[in-house]
């Protein structure tokens, strides 16, 4: 009876949900380098729509004058990430991350929601390897180039190393060009954080060099309502030492980077990252940034620079002058929560031109104000600056020099516990 | 039995209230996540009682009887009040505070008043 009568309580809060949501889409016009942020908002029931998901059918993407668009393979168990391998092959990571667990009444129901926009297919946990031997257009080889890994995303391929980020690790096989199948079991590079990971994307990233490889690791809540001994080593880009597997923070308040890219060239890293919900439609947008080392972009406690979220308490203690509880705001929006399924109408910071345009440029107008304030960047307090790598740095890196802060491990290590 | 459901929802709407008093003073999330389910299970015997008292309240319509209909009128709104309150504590974070905080000292407040009518109402009919 207890059952029942709960069962029927979600019904009512769902069917009034639904009837909330019709008709508070995105309006969109939150984009570019200078949004226009509307007042945050939240009546008794969030506003939010859950899209369906739909076949394709005989739709396809708009895609630019003189281009076309083509499906190269389908029946693909959950693909997330691709990566172009030098000669032409295509590697897909098929996955989906473990759902965190059920905390309030509220997860149940948001489960029961969320559950109709998910797809029922059941991640590949795999590598699956397309090919196109003859040029004319068509993958028609296709292999399953690794398995049985956990919920893989990020690829990146330095060298002959083909690095894999797990949902809970970083991974690395020995890559032959040509190769359909890994020859080996991957080798563990390090460990990344996985308790709850409720956003468990790891995007990655490998710097020119192949020293150095990037890793975004999303949050474990929406604005740190798991509490924020959850957040400790989340929402951040870790720095990897490729070779030792040393890892440190190398840049903080990243809600979810999701895609993490380096710039040919300029050897600037950026990051796409999902930003915060249940703000209204329209809030907050999510953004395509340059990464800095040692930056704090403002998640849980502020947003889009100096908009501090009331929801999370105690806010965040300035700890020094010149610090601040605000983040470095140096992005361009895409719109509140669109930046996996945006489409792209052309009108957005992804339009072809205008992602090309050199980060020079948009640079000053981005940055808005960055210069006065960049002398005072808000840190993480100093137990969570980052800089100063977690594992013990090998001895011929007090030659080298790592690229960052040197005291910062002592700092860290210094106020780990409090 | 009715007496049992009425009565059951009262230490659940004290809980939350102290569960939302507790992360009003700690700003620990573990209190108001604590206080979402206790909200839950008061609706769940507030909604009982409700159910029993309305079929009370119609059976006995035709009977010499009467009993007043402020019983279930205030169980009502101990429920409705309720339901706001779950909805409230499903704001992330502090965004449920100091509402929550505020609604679940009404909501206790009107289900005592519902109980302690309902109780008298029962004894009345007892004796």
């Amino acid at each position: 009876m207890t059952t029942r009568a709960a069962a029927a309580g979600a019904v009512v809060a769902v069917a009034a949900m639904l009837a909330i949501a019709a008709g508070t889409d995105p309006s969109g016009e939150q984009v570019g380098a200078n949004p226009d942020l509307p007042a945050p908002q939240r009546g008794l029931l969030p506003q939010m729509g859950v899209a369906r998901p739909a076949p394709w059918g005989d739709r396809r993407p708009t895609v630019p004058r003189g281009w076309t668009i083509t499906a190269i393979a389908s029946e693909l168990r959950i693909p997330r990430q691709t990566l172009a391998l030098p000669n032409g092959d295509i590697l897909v990571a098929e996955g989906k991350g473990k759902s965190a667990p059920m905390l309030t009444p509220k997860d149940y129901i948001a489960g029961i929601l969320k559950s109709r926009g998910a797809t029922s297919v059941e991640g590949g946990d795999r590598l699956t390897l397309l090919r196109d031997a003859d040029g004319d257009g068509s993958y028609e080889g296709r292999w399953v180039y690794a398995e049985n890994l956990n919920a893989p995303y990020g690829l990146a391929l330095v060298g002959n190393r083909l690095y894999v980020a797990n949902q809970d690790a970083l991974v690395r096989f020995d890559y032959e060009p040509g190769q359909t199948r890994a020859a080996a079991a991957p080798v563990t590079v390090t460990p990344l954080p996985s308790a709850v990971n409720h956003h468990w994307t790891k995007a990655l990233a490998a710097d020119a060099s192949g020293r150095f490889l990037y890793v975004g690791i999303g949050s474990n809540s929406n604005i740190g309502e798991r509490g924020m001994a959850l957040e400790e080593d989340r929402a951040m880009v870790w720095q990897v030492d490729a070779d030792s597997g040393a890892s440190r923070p190398y840049a903080t308040g990243l809600r979810n980077p999701t895609a993490l890219a380096f710039e040919p060239g300029s050897g600037r890293l950026w990051a796409v990252v999902n930003e915060r919900d249940e703000l209204g439609p329209d809030l907050v947008p999510d953004y395509l940034t340059s990464v800095r080392e040692g930056a704090f972009y403002g998640w849980p406690y502020a947003y889009w620079g100096q908009n501090l979220d009331p929801r999370v308490r105690p806010p965040r203690r300035a700890e020094g002058e010149g610090q601040r509880a605000t983040g470095l705001r140096t992005a361009v929006a895409f719109g509140a929560a669109r930046a996996r399924v945006r489409k792209n109408r052309g009108r957005g910071p992804v339009r072809r031109g205008r992602l090309r345009r050199p980060a020079r440029q948009l640079e000053p107008q981005a940055a808005g104000g960055l210069q006065g304030r960049l002398r005072a960047v808000p840190q993480w307090p100093p137990e969570r600056r980052a800089g100063g790598f977690r594992h013990r740095i090998p001895g011929r890196w007090q030659h080298d020099g790592p690229p960052g802060r040197r005291d910062g491990g002592r700092a860290r290590r210094g106020h780990r516990r409090r | 039995m009715h007496a049992v459901l009425a009565f059951s929802s009262l230490p659940l709407f004290l809980g939350a209230l102290l569960g939302d008093w507790a992360y009003a003073r700690s700003f620990q999330v573990q209190w108001t996540n604590f206080a979402s389910w206790l909200i839950a299970g008061g609706l769940v015997f507030v909604g009982l009682a409700l159910l029993w008292a309305v079929v009370d309240v119609l059976r006995s319509a035709a009977a010499r009887h009467r009993r007043g209909v402020l019983y279930p009128l205030l169980l009502l709104a101990s429920f409705a009040l309720g339901f706001v309150n779950a909805l409230v504590h499903a704001k992330d974070g502090w965004a449920a505070m100091p509402a929550g905080l505020v609604l679940s000292a009404v909501v206790l407040l009107v289900a005592a008043a519902a109980s302690a009518i309902g109780l008298a109402g029962l004894r009345g009919r007892a004796a």
